[in-house]
């Protein structure tokens, strides 16, 4: 049974396109057939974190009007076969495409995969509208910060009110020794503030910023803490009981702590 | 607002009842321009009947009252034309008051910011009511759980409306126009805020000692 799911968040730069193209990928590299839509039509930068930029010839408009099938739209990655981009135009803007038309478009793609995932724009205007429109649940992005947690609530708001009631939130971008310390918001705060189930948690990486600019998820480094996060996120969404990633850094060996001791003197 | 808003007919027992609210009008001018407008439309439905006036919260000055008895006699050929006392309780928009006993709406989910509820009448959400959400109502408000957004009780100028709420921290809460800004510390008990004399006081709620 195909599932569609769409990645919103309220606010803009939380990490909503970044999630969607390393669960995407993840969710490929376990096997399933999965779809990434670019929603942020007009602003547009999936297609850029996955490194197809250059490959984009029709895209979600050009099928809506006509020019050209869906299979032409679609792009398959270079790295995973069973894993399809479905761009958006960036010379056109939000209210050239419908909720209905959404939902249409939705409905063909789930009799070619298994997953489907819509990158929503930020704001909660025509974009947010469309991408929710032909969702079965909703991933919410959320960052520690109390105006992340404020729009993610008012979105949360909006999903129940269109029938959207199965949502799950990913903390990303959390800083450990932050929250260690009281100076970010922690997991427990933002779950009790939202009364969400949590999907993951992202701890913030430098990583990241490398692999976008590379045009390659973090999924595919192995090694990365981000990357093995959204792996395991990406599980979770299979239906697979992953317990959560242990975000403490890796204890000091024993003869780095001497050292450091006999710097000290 | 409209004219339709600040001149209004209502039929009852006693014959046709215009009302008039005088706090929408600057000048007599306009009062008689508005009355004309409404009525002008009408002259024919109502012809021939007998009408009264009246005029809310003061009633109307001699002089004033023949003026409008007479435009009021050129523009409908009514029967006969009689001015009532201003604040006539069932004349004037009630302010509710089913605090003890009335309509009530109740909310069962929890209330996520930009929900908006607003209730002629009693409310009860049956969850929390997050930070930027707002509840309007003319009486009570009771909220089963943390109430962090805004919360207006008595709204149409009930002074015996309460807020209540298992963890009572509203950003904005006011009583029959009565504002009250949060409390510094969060509360560990369940609390109602009243209004007395003037003021809203918020007390522990202890179910016994609870006096309404």
């Amino acid at each position: 049974m195909a599932e569609s799911i769409v990645i919103t968040s309220g606010k803009g730069g939380v990490g909503k396109t970044t999630t969607t193209a390393n669960i995407g990928t993840a969710l490929a590299q376990l096997g399933h057939k999965v779809v990434v839509i670019d929603g942020d039509t007009g602003l547009r930068n999936l297609d850029v974190l996955m490194g197809l930029e250059n490959r984009i010839v029709y895209t979600l408009i050009d099928y809506f009007e006509g020019r050209c099938k869906l299979k032409q739209a679609l792009i398959k990655d270079k790295r995973l076969p069973n894993l399809c981009l479905l761009p958006t135009a960036q010379t056109r803007d939000k209210n050239d495409i419908t909720t209905d038309q959404m939902v249409e478009l939705i409905k063909c793609l789930k009799e070619e995969f298994d997953y489907i995932l819509i990158d929503c724009p930020a704001g909660i205007e025509q974009g947010f509208e469309n991408s929710i429109a032909g969702a079965d649940s909703a991933i919410i992005v959320v960052n520690p910060e109390v105006t992340s947690v404020r729009d993610a609530d008012r979105v949360i708001g909006k999903l129940d009110s269109k029938g959207i009631e199965n949502h799950r939130v990913i903390i990303n971008r959390l800083n450990h020794e932050m929250t260690e310390n009281g100076d970010m918001l922690n997991v427990d705060d933002i779950l009790e503030i939202l009364s969400v189930k949590l999907l993951g948690v992202v701890p913030d990486d430098r990583n990241i910023t490398i692999s976008t600019n590379k045009g390659e998820p973090i999924v595919t480094t192995e090694g990365t803490l981000a990357g093995t996060a959204f792996i395991n996120i990406a599980r979770r969404i299979t239906g697979e009981d992953i317990p959560l990633l242990d975000l403490k850094p890796e204890e000091e060996g024993f003869f780095s702590k001497l050292s450091k001791l006999f710097r000290k003197k | 607002m409209s004219s339709i808003d600040r001149v209004q007919i209502k039929g009852n027992r006693k014959g046709l009842n215009l009302l008039i609210n005088l706090l929408e009008f600057k000048s007599t001018e306009e009062l008689i321009d508005a009355v004309k407008q409404k009525l002008e439309p009408l002259k024919n439905f109502y012809s021939g009947n007998a009408m009264y006036v009246t005029t809310y919260p003061i009633r109307l000055k001699d002089e004033e009252r023949d003026l409008l008895k007479k435009v009021l006699m050129e523009t409908i050929n009514l029967s006969s034309i009689s001015f009532e006392e201003a604040n006539r309780k069932e004349d004037l928009p009630v302010t509710f008051n089913g605090v003890e006993e009335g309509s009530t709406k109740f909310v069962m989910k929890s209330m996520r910011g930009g929900q908006l509820v607003d209730f002629k009448g009693n409310v009860v959400v049956v969850g929390d009511v997050h930070i930027g959400a707002e509840i309007f109502a003319e009486g009570n408000i009771i909220v089963l759980g943390q109430l962090k957004g805004r919360a207006f009780a008595g709204t149409s100028g009930n002074e015996n409306a309460v807020v209540a709420a298992m963890k009572l921290t509203p950003s904005l809460l006011s009583i029959a126009g009565t504002y009250a800004r949060p409390p510094e510390s969060e509360p560990s008990f369940p609390e109602v805020a009243k209004l007395k004399n003037g003021s809203i006081y918020v007390e522990p709620y202890i179910p016994i000692k609870f006096e309404y």
